[in-house]
């Protein structure tokens, strides 16, 4: 009894320490994006790489706030905020809807309707660029924040669908059957059975459609001009010329300060996962 | 009768939203770049319809014939490489200790770092000759290794770092731990079961619906790898990085052969189709769905 | 979880309908801002003698105008459009812009789809790609409205500005390649800085004398400035490249000069004056780069990056001191077209004629989009603006003096096929580069394989 908690004791430490080893290699690429947004322009590329910035400068970050005439960096977040909720929200509903559909339910030509779904993975992007902007032209989505999100409206893509549909049907079959032998409707089955017990996926679907919507550089640039309406990402760019050079520190400072929500809520939905066990704990 | 009707209009009523945004958003598309496919289209005139010629020029093409097999290697390697660490991870992290969503936050950190834009240059900072990662290999007395200033080297650099950035990968095979019943374990634990028993028999079938999630997307993803090799090598050196979508991209967008670049699109997506379908063909040989251990229907 | 979801659920509801009020009220705001901008007062005094009369009263007319830049830019032509619509009453500028990445991207996806703005920057890399079809307006179909266009007609005989007849693009700006240096750099080692009259040989020896002194130090990044120096350097040689006048056209490497040229740039290679195949971490940013061709128009960014004193010269016009001193003309930094499908033609060639000529813009802009083109308006700047000092005007006057002391301007010919052409070339260098192949392997990789894209191009 006694020696084998003492193992599990040293079992913890040794992971302790290679956890911390490896969240060394891990944890480098920020620390050089806030080292260096730290850094005047002049140090950031010097040889060999500064660990500790020599000169302390706080100038990337005020002139990247400030960021064009009237437009700051506060409309920024705000504007990716909005997009990043409604993308996040309506995912979520949708995805899972669909997803039940396809793991659930029978019904004419659904094989090839999810090899069909499979399917719009697979083409790449750069070819249905131009029919795609005749249509959002057509529904007028063009320079709206629309644009950004309609797709979230539509299962939010192939991935999640199929993501969460992979999800239920690992979860037992003889949960619906007694919830449709008590007489509960379909939707009822989806609502109050699968979804509960999805909420681990569910809370992979919040990260990372969250972080997609939030990151996604592409849409915005070809689908929004206004720049009272842009988003980190496009906003980013803005300070980026041909050259590549010219304000690179405030591009820096930007990302950097960029990655602080995602942080904020990457680290609030894992600690749901914990939480999730117990729901799921009740199936079998 | 009727009721089979009405089964079937409730399995599309359910996938509607999807099949809605199919239609319009992804099929109207589609068609439209298969019919340029055989045209050829500079964006700006019109698209003149040639027949099979672009296929005629794809096949005597010694870039598309390279773009392609330098891909298949970097999927090759990248796929079973990134999968294999993003599960070493996700179950290190799938522990009940003290700070682990510490270091669940920190091991995901290079996921939102690598798709912010603006970071080639970090990426090249630490990889170049006199870079962070080439001061530290000198300083355990290691030779410098140049990572991205070597045919030799770049493509593998690559590969490296996208097993770095373990992201969604790991995120997913986390998730699908977290949904294995705990009482699972503690029963075979009780029947003396092992961690490698335990691992091989309850693990990993009931991670099998996730794996196979994974491996589809990597090969998808793998298959279009463009980011890295677009902003950090822009396909070089001398070509040894110049993905198939890159090439693509090239002739679409720079030279403007968009009929051309339409073209290699669907055979991009016929290859990529063939490997999905293989995939989830062979699925059903190691794939294990709870429903099917309770008998029940798929 | 689930428990809590019943209470998150209308938490996040509430939250997304408060900040599309929020959004909603700002847009709306904003709008009304730029919508009132245009005062009526201001119309600047007729002493500009370029400038058309603006007629008498006209219906009120939004340009839609878009370019790619760094912020500095971004806020000089912002501020040049203030000024415009002071001047132009009727007209409201509606600007558009990002950074370079994906620029053109977009601007190719909107012309494609009749979206584009009326009046765009574009790269002098896709004149030729544009001028295919008759989406972009061609200039000499409105003469009267750009007087400046007589001006600058003889520089715009390029492809970087004209597709056949067509004059699809005005400059929105010139710059030249030329050789920037680190003073610093040179002063440490005890090398005198380069000159005007420099050979390529001589400038040669001053990279190695530099790198002697410091080893640390390298002459230039290397020879990855390959499609513009390498055909100017192989025409004083006397060997042209690609012969556009030939039909199909045709690339010849020359072999014996080439083999100048590269015997020349082993040495260097050999004595580490220049590095073969490393140069990413090698820039006046990291204090290790003793000079650099560089476009004329990116020397404030590059100044920027360092604390070092930066000095200019122009490219050496000979290889060896023998034969015809030959330069490079002038090119775009980027250009102006005007979407040819546009209801407001004229409101969109007062603009860039604005642009081009305007005192006040001139002065806003100052090198933000490159040195002005027009003869007045880089004096005015120069003189008045600049008034003879600080980089900018180093970087007005190396750009002046490398349109000047040579016996013959030239640019390499660029028919159709040209850009696959120069990627071929490139290809075939890397290969050489990263010693797959030795110099003949090079030489008649890159003859074939530019001949079979120029060929394709031209069926």
């Amino acid at each position: 009894m006694r020696s084998s908690s003492f193992r599990s004791a040293a079992a913890t430490v040794v992971l302790y320490v290679v956890l911390s080893l490896l969240s060394l290699l891990f944890v480098f690429p920020l620390y050089w994006l806030v080292v260096s947004s730290f850094k005047p322009l002049s140090a950031i590329f010097r040889i060999p790489f500064e660990w500790w910035p020599v000169d302390w400068t706080f100038k990337h970050y005020k002139d990247g706030w400030r960021f064009m005439g009237s437009v700051t960096f506060a409309r920024v977040y705000l504007n990716t905020a909005y997009v990043t909720i409604v993308s996040v929200v309506a995912t979520v509903f949708t995805s899972t809807l669909v997803a039940f559909g396809f793991a659930r339910l029978r019904f004419f030509g659904k094989n090839a309707l999810f090899v069909a779904l499979l399917a719009t993975m697979m083409l790449p992007t750069q070819v249905t660029l131009v029919p795609t902007f005749l249509i959002f032209d057509y529904l007028n989505l063009i320079d709206t924040y629309a644009a950004l999100y309609i797709g979230a409206f539509f299962g939010g893509g192939a991935f999640y669908i199929f993501l969460i549909r992979q999800f239920i049907m690992g979860l037992p079959f003889d949960l619906d059957e007694s919830a449709r032998l008590d007489g509960a409707s379909t939707f009822r089955i989806y609502w109050s059975i699968i979804l509960p017990l999805c909420s681990p996926v569910l809370i992979t679907i919040v990260i990372l459609s969250f972080t997609w919507t939030y990151n996604d550089f592409f849409t915005p640039l070809i689908f929004l001009s206004s720049i009272e309406k842009f988003t980190v990402p496009v906003a980013i760019n803005t300070f980026l010329d041909e050259a590549g050079t010219g304000k690179v520190g405030v591009a820096i400072a930007m990302t950097t300060l960029s990655v602080v929500p995602l942080l904020a809520v990457f680290f609030a939905a894992q600690r749901r996962f914990m939480q999730g066990i117990a729901t799921t704990g009740l199936k079998g | 009768m009727g009721k089979t009707w009405k089964r079937h209009l409730e399995g599309y009523l359910f996938i509607g939203p999807w099949f809605i945004g199919f239609l319009v958003f992804m099929l109207i598309p589609a068609g439209w770049s298969l019919y340029l496919a055989f045209t050829d289209f500079s964006f700006l005139k019109p698209p003149v319809w040639t027949g099979t010629e672009n296929v005629r020029k794809m096949l005597d093409s010694d870039v598309f014939w390279k773009s392609l097999r330098i891909t298949s290697v970097y999927a090759l390697l990248s796929v079973p490489l990134h999968l294999g660490t993003a599960l070493l991870a996700a179950m290190a992290l799938n522990v009940k200790i003290r700070g682990i969503g510490f270091y669940r936050t920190v091991f995901y950190l290079p996921a939102f770092v690598s798709s912010s834009i603006g970071v080639a240059i970090m990426w090249k900072m630490i990889f170049s000759d006199s870079g962070v990662v080439n001061a530290v290999l000198t300083g355990i007395g290691l030779d410098r290794v140049k990572f991205f200033n070597s045919p030799d080297n770049a493509l593998y650099t690559l590969v490296g770092i996208n097993a770095w950035v373990l992201g969604t990968a790991m995120l997913i095979f986390l998730a699908g731990l977290q949904q294995i019943p705990r009482e699972l374990y503690e029963s075979a634990k009780v029947d003396g079961a092992g961690a490698a028993r335990r691992f091989r028999s309850i693990t990993l079938p009931l991670l099998t619906p996730v794996i196979l999630f994974n491996l589809i997307l990597g090969i998808i993803n793998a298959m279009q790898v463009f980011t890295n090799g677009f902003v950090i090598t822009r396909g070089g050196p001398a070509q040894s990085t110049y993905f198939y979508v890159l090439y693509l991209y090239e002739e679409a967008f720079k030279f403007f052969r968009m009929g051309y670049a339409s073209l290699l699109a669907w055979v991009l997506f016929l290859i990529v189709l063939l490997l999905t379908l293989l995939t989830l063909r062979s699925s059903s040989a190691w794939v294990f769905y709870e429903t099917e251990m309770k008998g029940g229907k798929r | 979880m689930f428990s809590n979801k019943r209470f998150a659920l209308p938490a996040i509801l509430a939250l997304f309908v408060l900040l599309s009020a929020v959004l909603g009220a700002c847009s709306s705001k904003s709008g009304g801002e730029a919508s009132s901008s245009p005062s009526p007062s201001a119309a600047s005094p007729s002493q500009q003698s370029q400038e058309p009369a603006s007629p008498e009263k006209k219906d009120p007319v939004t340009l839609e105008i878009s370019w790619w830049g760094g912020d500095t830019r971004h806020a000089a032509l912002q501020e040049a459009f203030k000024l415009f619509q002071q001047k132009y009453d009727w007209i409201t500028v509606k600007p558009t812009f990002s950074g370079f990445d994906g620029y053109a991207d977009k601007l190719t996806v909107q012309l494609s789809t009749d979206n584009a703005p009326d009046v765009f920057m574009f790269s002098r890399a896709l004149t030729q790609q544009f001028g295919q079809s008759d989406v972009l307006l061609n200039y000499y179909e409105h003469k009267e409205l750009i007087p400046a266009l007589s001006e600058l007609d003889p520089i715009m005989q390029s492809p970087y500005y004209k597709f056949g007849d067509k004059l699809i693009g005005m400059p929105s700006g010139i710059t030249s390649t030329v050789l920037v240096y680190n003073k610093k750099v040179f002063e440490e080692a005890q090398v005198p800085v380069p000159t005007d009259d420099e050979t390529w040989l001589s400038l040669g020896e001053k990279w190695s004398k530099v790198h002697q002194a410091n080893p640390k130090v390298y002459g230039d990044a290397g020879w990855f400035y390959m499609p513009e120096a390498y055909p100017l350097i192989m025409k004083q040689l006397g060997g042209e490249l690609i012969d556009g006048a030939s039909n199909p056209p045709k690339a010849s490497m020359h072999p014996d000069q080439a083999r100048i040229v590269w015997t020349w740039t082993e040495k260097l290679w050999e004595e580490n004056a220049i590095p073969r195949d490393s140069s990413d971490t090698i820039g006046f940013d990291a204090g290790n780069l003793a000079s650099a061709l560089s476009a004329a128009s990116v020397i404030p960014s590059t100044a920027a990056m360092t604390e070092d004193p930066l000095g200019f010269a122009t490219l050496p016009k000979t290889f060896d001191g023998s034969g015809p001193k030959i330069s490079m003309p002038p090119v775009p930094t980027s250009l102006w077209g005007i979407d040819a499908r546009t209801k407001h033609k004229e409101e969109a060639l007062l603009l860039v004629n604005f642009l081009l000529t305007d005192k006040d813009a001139i002065k806003t802009l100052k090198v933000e989009t490159g040195v002005p083109a027009v003869a007045e308006s880089l004096e005015y700047l120069s003189a008045e603006v600049f008034g003879g000092t600080g980089v900018e005007s180093e970087m007005l006057d190396v750009v002046k003096r490398s349109q000047q002391g040579s016996d013959e301007y030239w640019l390499p010919a660029q028919p159709l096929g040209a850009p696959d052409a120069n990627a071929a070339f490139q290809t075939a260098f890397e290969k050489y580069l990263f010693k797959q192949v030795d110099i003949d392997g090079f030489l008649a990789e890159a003859e074939k394989t530019m001949n079979e894209k120029l060929q394709e191009a031209a069926k």
